[in-house]
């Protein structure tokens, strides 16, 4: 492959080959000599006082080593409030919830013995809903005050409210007093599971002035930031050690078992390796459910001029990452329109369910469930074609977004016509009926979703004495992609074969600071570090170079891959020759380091209304289009085609991308017809993977036509912009939308079920 | 993680039945419903005795009156043989749609049997052929019609020390058709929110000659709907109604509201989907 063209080029995922042949080290793979086993003892209640903790049985299991308590350990972490207990303090609050935990001589002496331990609780009235908890007769937590705020979330006192977030933009009164026509909805989204394959897992080893931490979690600076001063030790003596994740989609965002292998290592001083099993892991962390109002003006040629959403996140029992999915969720409710007047109030309530946290989108695919059926909603009241209002009112460069931004590169409408045609929309009617007498529907949806900001980031490019480069990364390659791609950013920038550079395993003593792997900022922010990088190794050669050939840096010149001399037409040198030329010999090593950082790009939002002119370095938008067909007799759901048309800037890896949003419909899939955890009475009914249903492939079977629309970032390595989380922001409301334009019947909940069809009532 | 257990694998089926007599104890066959149990924490048995060693288990008969299967016949080696498909179509539907095709490399006949759940794949096919169950205790043989089998949900008429051995299913008349339809929310790995089977002869007059249809996860456990049978039976097959059919066979089933879905919902699929199975079974037996 030539080098200029290796960026938009397909190139083979580099962790490919490690994965399908299972060579691949996962966390559950890595052993420490002399290492013990942790199992956890979790409540089974969803609200109750703790009286008393009786270990004694488990401590004398033969082969036990140590059993832990919260009253051994008090110690509270999170990344916005410091609200959860490592091991459960005074109280459960969720079913689930890690009390105890006992460290032993094999798996099976600690799980024996972890089900030796006794409890005596005092049961609570549980939180089991929104309802409830905004109800505020039980308190998940008596004070926010007893806690220390560690981000931006904001906890209504003497409430299960940890957070509010509005997005006010005009005169919400004015827009509706300006409106011809207004529809009002309900939505709601079901709790969710990130079903990853591998389950959690850690391994520690702690002595008293550091501690070695194996595990596979996606943002391991940030946990480190989370637990490493909790656990008595500073960050340059907190060593995680990242394996390969098995799955990350913001599951692995946060600490789980981490900071209780530690405890038990060093209550034991040795090694302690944990590993969640499945149906322990079904309560450890979800996709939080979440309902909407939503009231949307228009005027009777379908221009938008007012909505008011308000939508409440049941984040369970502990703030964990909810508050951050409020504020994405808030900027990203109205969706890719221009709405003059707005305004969006979000909560994030507490309740005695699992935690809801980060999954893929922060909120977006959720709330783009609600803004999209309204679209639709509207269209039908005016009679519209569906495309044709969202044409009508999206955003374009120069637009101002509901946040009071002005937009540049924006090319949603691209991607709506794109996504439609891929459908065939235009020669479609709403719905029809099949011969076979099966209801025919399609239906669209767009969205727009920021990325985290201010973040920053940081790489290390080393070029090893053959000439080869090592990239060192710390955002985590997690399916999206990103140890393919940034070596595709080296080899371009300076001309060095593909095949010579590889992206090194994370670990937090040697790779650059990175803030987290999530929020699809890998490809743009580690894209800009390493272009970053580059410029400082290209500069280093030309001297190294320059100094081979005894000639002035300023007459050596590197274009493609070729070292010139400008004075000597002779003098040539491809850059991949360059150990075996010498030029590197005994020389000070070739290394840089590579930084990129958003905080002076960013302005601050207002406080009350979070209107401000730069509230992201980067908007991701896009759009995709389905036809469903559904059986009316059975219920049944049939998803004949999906249409997709993403912006991502400048396609690095087009197959990357392509997969990515591939794998991201598949999942949408699951959210509109197949997926949801459900409770009764506080008690989980589905924890398993057969009750719980993912897509499997042969539910995938359908059509999946695809575009990459590319419309440069002015600030994006090469114009690039994320794909990680959008490819599957549209595609459950686009579903849910065609499912109800066949059935003519508006469903206002996912996963739309085989029942809702056949009796018109939701669960 | 599994906890602890003596494991045995006795090499006859008399040292099986006196081992299954054990405090506590379970027979294992292909591991696909008793292992998931014990993993998940569920199921701690003191003893599990293996019977995959057992010959005996594994006959594979067929002559002109039908088919001796023994328990250890897989769903795998049913799907994957067109004799199944093309005589006992019904039991091909079910067997090849019983979880994944690694479950049904290791999971039984008669282990989907005896773990008598109301949503097990392989019984209402079976129901509908008219399959005898053949028992072994230490005191010798017993057979069951499989319809008597069941007691209740996860209950079965096996004895302490009786082990399923075999089943002996008679050969359908020559004008034959069946058909099984499990209806599910996902396309594999997924277990029955509700199951028809459906067996019926006809002469050389298209006159019903015999009918059996059974019920899967429509009742504590898997039941024959024999009203629908006694609609059928002597009818022309152009003159039977769909919709009555599907009527009287919802009106025979007793579904339960769970999570999983509302009894009302069940109704309205039986009353749906025995139309369907009835035609498909139709359009078999006239090789369409």
């Amino acid at each position: 492959m030539s080098r200029d063209q290796i960026i938009g080029e397909s190139i083979v995922r580099k962790d490919g080959r490690d994965k399908v042949t299972g060579r691949a080290r996962y966390c559950e793979d890595i052993d420490l000599s002399g290492q013990l086993y942790g199992a956890v003892y979790h409540s089974p209640y969803a609200h109750a006082i703790i009286k008393s903790i009786d270990t004694s049985k488990a401590k004398a299991y033969p082969g036990v080593r140590a059993v832990i308590t919260g009253e051994d350990h008090p110690i509270r972490f999170g990344n916005f409030l410091r609200d959860q207990p490592v091991l459960a303090l005074g109280k459960v609050r969720f079913q689930g919830e890690p009390v105890a935990a006992v460290a032993a001589d094999t798996e099976r002496i600690a799980r024996e013995a972890a089900r030796l331990i006794e409890v005596d609780y005092e049961e609570l009235p549980a939180v089991d809903s929104i309802e409830d908890a905004l109800k505020g007769d039980v308190l998940v937590h008596d004070d926010w005050d007893d806690y220390e705020l560690t981000g931006a979330t904001h906890p209504k006192k003497g409430t299960n409210i940890v957070d509010e977030f509005k997005l006010i933009h005009g005169d919400i009164k004015k827009g509706f007093e300006e409106s011809d026509v207004i529809v009002e909805g309900d939505f709601y989204c079901s709790m969710l599971q990130h079903a990853v394959m591998e389950t959690h897992a850690a391994v520690a080893d702690a002595a008293e002035d550091h501690v070695d931490v194996y595990t596979s979690l996606q943002s391991p600076f940030a946990v480190r930031g989370m637990i490493a001063h909790e656990l008595g030790y500073t960050f340059d003596q907190f060593r995680i050690h990242c394996t390969e994740i098995g799955g990350g989609f913001g599951c692995k965002a946060e600490p789980k078992l981490e900071p209780i292998a530690i405890l038990l290592s060093q209550d034991t001083g040795k090694p302690v390796k944990m590993v969640y099993g499945r149906d322990e892991e079904f309560e450890t962390v979800t996709r939080a459910p979440v309902k909407f109002h939503i009231k949307t003006g228009a005027t009777k040629d379908g221009m938008l001029k007012a909505q008011q959403i308000t939508l409440y996140w049941d984040t369970g029992a502990y703030a964990t990452y909810g508050p951050r999915v409020n504020y994405n969720a808030g900027f990203a409710s109205n969706g890719p329109y221009v709405i003059p007047n707005c305004f969006t109030d979000g909560f994030c309530v507490v309740t005695n369910h699992a935690l809801g946290t980060a999954y893929r989108g922060f909120g977006v695919s959720e709330v783009c469930n609600a803004h999209e059926a309204q679209m639709d909603a509207l269209a039908a009241k005016l009679d519209m074609d569906p495309l044709e209002i969202r044409l009508k009112n999206v955003l374009r460069d120069g637009s101002v977004n509901t946040n009071g931004e002005v937009m540049e590169s924006v090319a949603v409408a691209e991607c709506l016509e794109q996504a439609a045609a891929n459908i065939g929309w235009k020669d479609k009617p709403d719905h029809w009926v099949t011969p076979e007498g099966k209801l025919r529907g399609k239906g669209i949806a767009c969205f727009i979703k920021l990325t985290g900001t201010p973040s920053t980031t940081s790489c290390l490019v080393r070029m090893n004495e053959d000439g080869s480069l090592n990239i060192m990364s710390a955002s985590r390659e997690m399916g999206q992609g990103v140890r393919t791609v940034l070596p595709q950013f080296a080899s371009s920038e300076l001309g060095i074969d593909i095949d010579k550079i590889t992206v090194s395993q994370v670990d937090t003593a040697i790779t650059p600071y990175d803030k987290t792997t999530t929020s699809s900022r890998s490809t743009f922010h580690a894209g800009n570090a390493v272009l970053d990088a580059c410029h400082d190794i290209k500069r280093q050669l030309i001297i190294l170079v320059a100094k081979k050939w005894q000639v002035s840096p300023e007459e050596v010149e590197l274009n493609d891959g070729m070292f010139t001399c400008v004075n000597d037409p002779k003098k040539v040198l491809d850059i991949n020759d360059i150990a075996a030329s010498g030029a590197l010999k005994e020389e000070t090593p070739v290394a840089a380091l590579g930084k990129f950082g958003t905080k002076d790009i960013f302005v601050p939002p207002d406080e009350e209304t979070h209107q401000t002119s730069r509230t992201t370095i980067m908007w991701f938008m896009g759009a995709q289009a389905a036809e469903v067909e559904v059986d009316p007799k059975t219920g049944e759901i049939k998803v004949i085609k999906v249409g997709a048309a993403h912006d991502v800037g400048h396609a690095i890896n087009p197959v990357g991308c392509l997969q990515q949003i591939e794998g991201g419909i598949v999942m949408g899939l699951g959210h509109a017809v197949l997926e949801e955890m459900i409770y009764r009475d506080g008690d989980l009914k589905n924890g398993n993977l057969v009750d719980y249903k993912v897509p499997t492939f042969m539910d995938a079977d359908f059509d999946m036509d695809i575009s990459l629309v590319e419309s440069r970032h002015p600030e994006g390595p090469y114009g690039a912009k994320g794909i990680g989380e959008p490819g599957t922001a549209p595609s459950a409301p686009a579903i849910a939308n065609a499912i109800s334009a066949a059935c003519q019947h508006r469903f206002s909940s996912i996963p739309v079920k085989p029942e809702h069809i056949l009796l018109h009532e939701e669960g | 993680m599994l906890p602890e257990f003596e494991l045995y694998e006795p090499e006859t089926l008399s040292e099986a039945c006196e081992l299954k007599k054990l405090p506590n104890t379970k027979i294992v066959a292909g591991g696909t419903d008793i292992y998931v149990s014990m993993h998940g924490g569920k199921l701690r048995p003191d003893a599990l005795v293996d019977i995959k060693n057992i010959k005996e288990l594994r006959v594979n008969e067929r002559t002109n009156d039908g088919l001796v299967l023994g328990a250890l016949t897989t769903h795998r080696s049913i799907e994957e043989d067109d004799f199944y498909k093309k005589n006992y179509s019904a039991l091909f539907d079910g067997c090849s749609r019983v979880g994944s095709v690694q479950t049904r490399c290791r999971g039984t006949l008669g282990g989907n049997i005896c773990n008598a759940v109301p949503s097990a794949d392989s019984i209402g096919p079976l129901l509908v052929f008219g399959t005898v169950c053949v028992i072994e205790s230490c005191s010798g043989e017993r057979e069951v019609p499989l319809e008597e089998f069941f007691t209740g949900p996860k209950k079965t008429v096996l004895g302490e020390d009786e082990i399923l051995k075999e089943l002996r299913i008679p050969a359908p008349a020559a004008k034959s058709g069946s058909c099984y339809i499990k209806y599910t929310r996902r396309k594999a790995m997924d277990l029955a929110l509700c199951g028809y089977a459906i067996c019926v002869s006809a002469d050389e007059n298209d006159v019903i000659t015999a009918a059996r249809a059974a019920l899967t996860t429509s009742a504590p456990t898997p039941v024959r709907a024999k009203n629908t049978e006694g609609y059928l039976i002597g009818k022309k097959i152009d003159d039977v109604d769909v919709s009555e059919l599907g009527k009287i066979s919802s009106a025979e089933a007793k579904p339960r509201t769970s999570w999983r879905s509302s009894a009302e919902f069940r109704y309205a699929l039986i009353e749906e989907l025995a139309g369907r199975a009835f035609n498909n079974a139709v359009r078999r037996m006239r090789g369409e």
